[in-house]
């Protein structure tokens, strides 16, 4: 755009010129034909240099064949001029033309010249040829020249405006462009490092947050999700490395039992039928791991399917409760339900038998004996509350955030003499979640625990 | 980073590049391949000598009817005569007979008309005025005549008793003029008043060959007309600048008043005693004696009415033989007549010497009355003046180039062409572009300022060559160019 400008600029101020060069050297070819064909320098020079002192002009009188007959200057005179505007005047192939010449090196018209920026040119003129006719016949030309120098060099300096001008807003450009591709490709860029670094197994990378925009949106998202793949990462390692020290504790308690047999020689029959019921239990214990294990691993891939149907909670938690009343009583605990109203639920029957038979299970294990345990439903709302308070030994308040991960026991020892697993509350957690329901825990050691469940009554 | 660098700076390039082509846009292009048209190709054409003489023009003749003291004009077309004089012509075709006159003298614009000697014998004074009028605005009518003296074998003409002196003006009304002189006589006899004339004065002209007039005007406050004339002459030149003056200004040249005395024959003889000193000077200013002796018979007797002879003293002693350069005059009893000194009246032209930035010095020169008005003898004259005419003067001609170079000149339609030697074209292959140019232009420049000359074509050995040099063209005749023209200051 700024080219053309430039080049609108200059053909303006130049056709200008031309046109004013076109009128004086028309007017001067009609009169100037008679002298010359009359041979009458005097009057033909007098004409001339009218003309041309009025202007600050030059005018060559140029015969037919392009010979220099009178030159204001009288520098040219009989040489023969063939510029390209002359040779198309006399050749008859136009009545007049015009060109730029640079006659600064040479004095002479032989340089064509562009008006163009990138020549430096002394002394810029016009040269306009134009026919000199008489009764039909070309006679002559007239060259009228004059100088454009001062036009030219305003052009320049336009010329030069512009393109400084035009330097300045690309200078612009660039730093605002670079500095769009900063804050575009800079975040992008560290994202998709941070990613990379993620892919590789890095998963502690984080990306740099800057600014409030969508990248930086972006970047915190990022962030938070490989904050959780981390944690998901660490649990699963810790799931596995936990698992396998729980498979392998009951294996190698066979192994001794077994191994203690095989050496006995010969076997004690007493013996050996206590140490196979010591194996059988291990069995059972490993058993009942594996089948906690295959629930939570079938929960975790989401292929637990619900199997929705009206629960009444009252007659659900009596049951559980007659299932582990002998327990109780063995353990010397007494049971206790409140419960006024029946609450129904949608939900899984099975699923949540397991849940309330486990919470209950747990309050009678880690209640010492002569202890109570109190089952309470009620309804607040539109939800179930299920609440089972025991008066055992609690859990110390560091504990308890941890009693629904996985194999997190806070007795171990006490845990294994009672036959747990330390999954009880993951899988009691995971089906409460699935119903849409809440698991929460309140201990105050030496005093007791109480576990409340609170179930949506609508799905 | 450094990629995106890179192809900012390519961008910026190629917007370099598009400005410099849309400016280069900006003169028209266009690739026509015309080109000039040649001058026709001449037949061979060996010109020689000088046929430039028989050029007709058309003359205003003023034919006297003596009944009604007027001059009727008639327009003629004459030819030159074979001397190439068409003053003499042009009288000839206006008294219709060749014995009207005897002579015509033409010098750098004075023309001097001899009548045979009883041309005004048998005349009444305003007869004989309107014979004088219809010569002189007859030969006023031509190109370059200036001044038209008319006498009566060697003597001047007087009308009413005063000298009638040198015409420079057309007349047209005869009897109202030859009134004014009757007043004019009338007053003069009465003393007090100042007769005021036209005059010839003759001088010598650098060069050393000729006499050269120049006509002024001169104040007579009493019948000594001698005395104003060789005050005048003491003067010096006025106007042509090719002459210098005989005497040193501030001496009184004259011993004694002039005066005439009528020898047994009948003869007018002017006495003039001149001062001794005059002798010294002569010796050591260089100036010759017959260029003394000319310049002053031929100014006294081509103004002082009747007169036959000058006879000089110098200290007292009568000069009888004048060294002419080439022969010894002898002047018998002392007289001096106009005829010995005719043949020294040269006339002058314009010549151009070069300068050494290729630009022209014109000169007005002595050359022989011929060489002025002849396109054929004019450039020989140019050649053998040369550049020993003035100090820090230069020919154009380079040197080994003579007269004999210059084969012809032929004028046709205004336009002079000169055939050129073999010789003059081979001794210009060495020319520079100013040392071309210069040579050119003064051969044209000179030709044109002759009459009916307007434009100067070349030829050598009678063939058209493209150029002496290499920078001017030759194939078409070239119209002179007074541009050329620097003032020139020997004293610089
Ligand atoms: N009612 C309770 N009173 C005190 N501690 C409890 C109670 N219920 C659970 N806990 C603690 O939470 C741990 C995890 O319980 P659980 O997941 O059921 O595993 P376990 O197989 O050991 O019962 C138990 O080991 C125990 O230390
Ligand atoms: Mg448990």
């Amino acid at each position: 755009m700024a080219f053309s400008l430039i080049q609108l600029v200059g053909e303006n101020l130049f056709t200008q010129r031309v046109r004013d060069d076109q009128r004086i050297a028309e007017t001067l070819s009609e009169q100037i034909g008679d002298p010359l064909v009359a041979l009458d320098i005097d009057a033909l020079l007098a004409l001339a240099r009218g003309v041309a002192d009025e202007n600050g002009a030059r005018v060559l009188v140029l015969d037919p064949y392009g010979v220099v007959q009178a030159d204001t200057r009288s520098e040219l005179s009989g040489t023969r001029l063939s510029n390209r505007e002359v040779e198309r005047v006399l050749s008859g192939s136009a009545e007049s033309d015009y060109g730029f010449y640079d006659a600064g090196g040479s004095g002479g018209f032989w340089v064509r010249s562009a008006l163009s920026l990138y020549e430096n040119v002394r002394s810029m003129n016009g040269l306009y040829a134009q026919a000199i006719s008489r009764g039909g016949e070309r006679v002559g030309a007239l060259v009228y020249i004059t100088p454009v120098q001062e036009i030219y060099e305003n052009l320049r300096s336009i010329q030069l405006q512009i393109l400084s001008w035009m330097f300045v807003v690309l200078a612009m450009v660039l730093i605002v462009s670079m500095y769009i591709m900063r804050a575009v490709t800079r975040p992008i860029g560290d994202l998709s490092e941070g990613i990379r670094k993620m892919s590789g197994g890095e998963l502690s990378a984080r990306v740099e947050v800057r600014g409030h925009n969508e990248f930086s949106d972006l970047a915190q998202a990022f962030n938070s999700m490989s904050e959780r793949i981390e944690a998901l990462d660490q649990a699963r390692s810790q799931f596995v490395s936990s698992a396998s020290h729980e498979l392998k504790t009951p294996l190698s308690t066979m192994k001794i039992l077994i191994q203690t047999l095989l050496y006995q020689d010969p076997i004690d029959p007493g013996m050996a039928k206590e140490f196979l019921n010591d194996a059988n239990q291990e069995i059972d214990r490993l058993s009942r791991i594996v089948s906690d294990l295959l629930t939570l691993v079938n929960i975790d891939s989401g292929g637990m399917k619900l199997n929705i149907e009206n629960i009444r909670l009252r007659a659900l938690l009596d049951e559980q409760i007659k299932r582990l009343l002998p327990l109780a009583r063995e353990n010397g605990i007494e049971i206790e339900l409140e419960a006024r109203d029946e609450v129904s639920v949608p939900g899984d029957s099975l699923k949540l038998q397991q849940v309330i038979y486990n919470v209950i299970d747990n309050a009678i294990k880690y209640t010492d004996r002569g202890g109570v345990v109190r089952v309470q439903l009620s309804r607040s709302g539109k939800r179930a509350i299920v609440r089972i308070a025991d008066t055992g030994q609690g859990i110390p308040e560091k504990d308890l955030p941890y009693i629904f991960d996985r194999f997190y026991r806070v007795d171990k020892a006490r845990s294994r003499a009672t036959g747990g697993t330390g999954l009880g509350l993951s899988i009691v957690q995971q089906i409460v979640q699935l119903h849409g329901g809440k698991i929460q825990a309140d201990s105050t050691l030496g005093e007791g625990t109480t576990f409340t469940i609170d179930l949506p009554i609508q799905p | 980073m450094n990629r995106r660098i890179r192809l900012m700076a390519l961008l910026a390039a190629a917007a370099m590049l598009l400005t410099a082509c849309s400016g280069r846009g900006g003169a028209p292009q266009g690739g026509s391949s015309a080109s000039l048209p040649e001058p026709p190709v001449a037949p061979e054409n060996q010109i020689l000598g000088d046929d430039s003489a028989s050029l007709a023009r058309e003359i205003t003749l003023y034919r006297a009817s003596e009944a009604a003291m007027e001059l009727t004009a008639v327009i003629r077309l004459i030819s030159p005569g074979a001397d190439g004089n068409l003053t003499r012509a042009a009288l000839e075709e206006l008294f219709g007979a060749r014995a009207a006159i005897e002579d015509v003298e033409f010098s750098s614009g004075a023309a001097t008309v001899r009548l045979p000697l009883d041309a005004a014998a048998g005349r009444s004074d305003s007869d004989c005025l309107l014979l004088c009028c219809s010569i002189a605005n007859t030969l006023l009518g031509i190109d370059g005549v200036e001044a038209v003296n008319v006498l009566s074998g060697d003597r001047a003409i007087d009308i009413c008793g005063l000298p009638l002196g040198t015409f420079t003006g057309l007349n047209g009304n005869i009897p109202a003029l030859y009134a004014q002189l009757q007043s004019e006589r009338e007053r003069f006899a009465a003393g007090g008043a100042v007769l005021e004339r036209s005059a010839c004065l003759y001088f010598p002209a650098y060069g050393g060959q000729y006499l050269l007039p120049e006509v002024r005007t001169v104040s007579f406050p009493d019948e000594d007309y001698a005395s104003a004339l060789i005050e005048a002459l003491c003067a010096g030149p006025q106007t042509r600048r090719c002459c210098f003056s005989f005497a040193p200004e501030g001496i009184d040249l004259l011993e004694d008043a002039p005066h005439t005395s009528v020898t047994s024959g009948g003869e007018r003889v002017l006495e003039l005693a001149l001062s001794p000193v005059l002798a010294n000077y002569l010796a050591l200013s260089g100036i010759e004696s017959w260029q003394f002796y000319g310049s002053l018979v031929l100014t006294l007797t081509s103004f002082l009415p009747e007169l036959d002879a000058v006879r000089v003293s110098i200290g007292g002693q009568a000069v009888t033989e004048c060294d002419m350069g080439v022969r010894l005059a002898r002047f018998p009893n002392g007289e001096m007549r106009r005829t010995d000194f005719d043949s020294c009246a040269g006339s002058s032209a314009w010549l151009y010497f070069a300068r050494d930035d290729g630009n022209l010095v014109r000169l007005e020169c002595a050359v022989s009355r011929a060489a002025a008005t002849s396109a054929g003898s004019i450039l020989p004259a140019m050649i053998t003046l040369g550049g020993s005419y003035l100090p820090d003067l230069r020919s154009a001609f380079p040197e080994g180039i003579g007269p004999e170079d210059l084969l012809g000149v032929s004028v046709a339609e205004g336009v002079a062409t000169v055939n050129l030697s073999g010789n003059f074209y081979c001794q210009c292959q060495s020319l520079d572009a100013h040392g071309e140019r210069s040579l050119i232009y003064a051969m044209v420049n000179a030709l044109t300022e002759l009459d009916g000359i307007g434009a100067v074509g070349f030829l050598v050995e009678g063939r058209q060559v493209e150029s002496l040099a290499g920078s001017i063209y030759l194939r078409t005749p070239l119209l002179p160019d007074p541009g050329l023209v620097r003032g020139y200051a020997p004293d610089a």
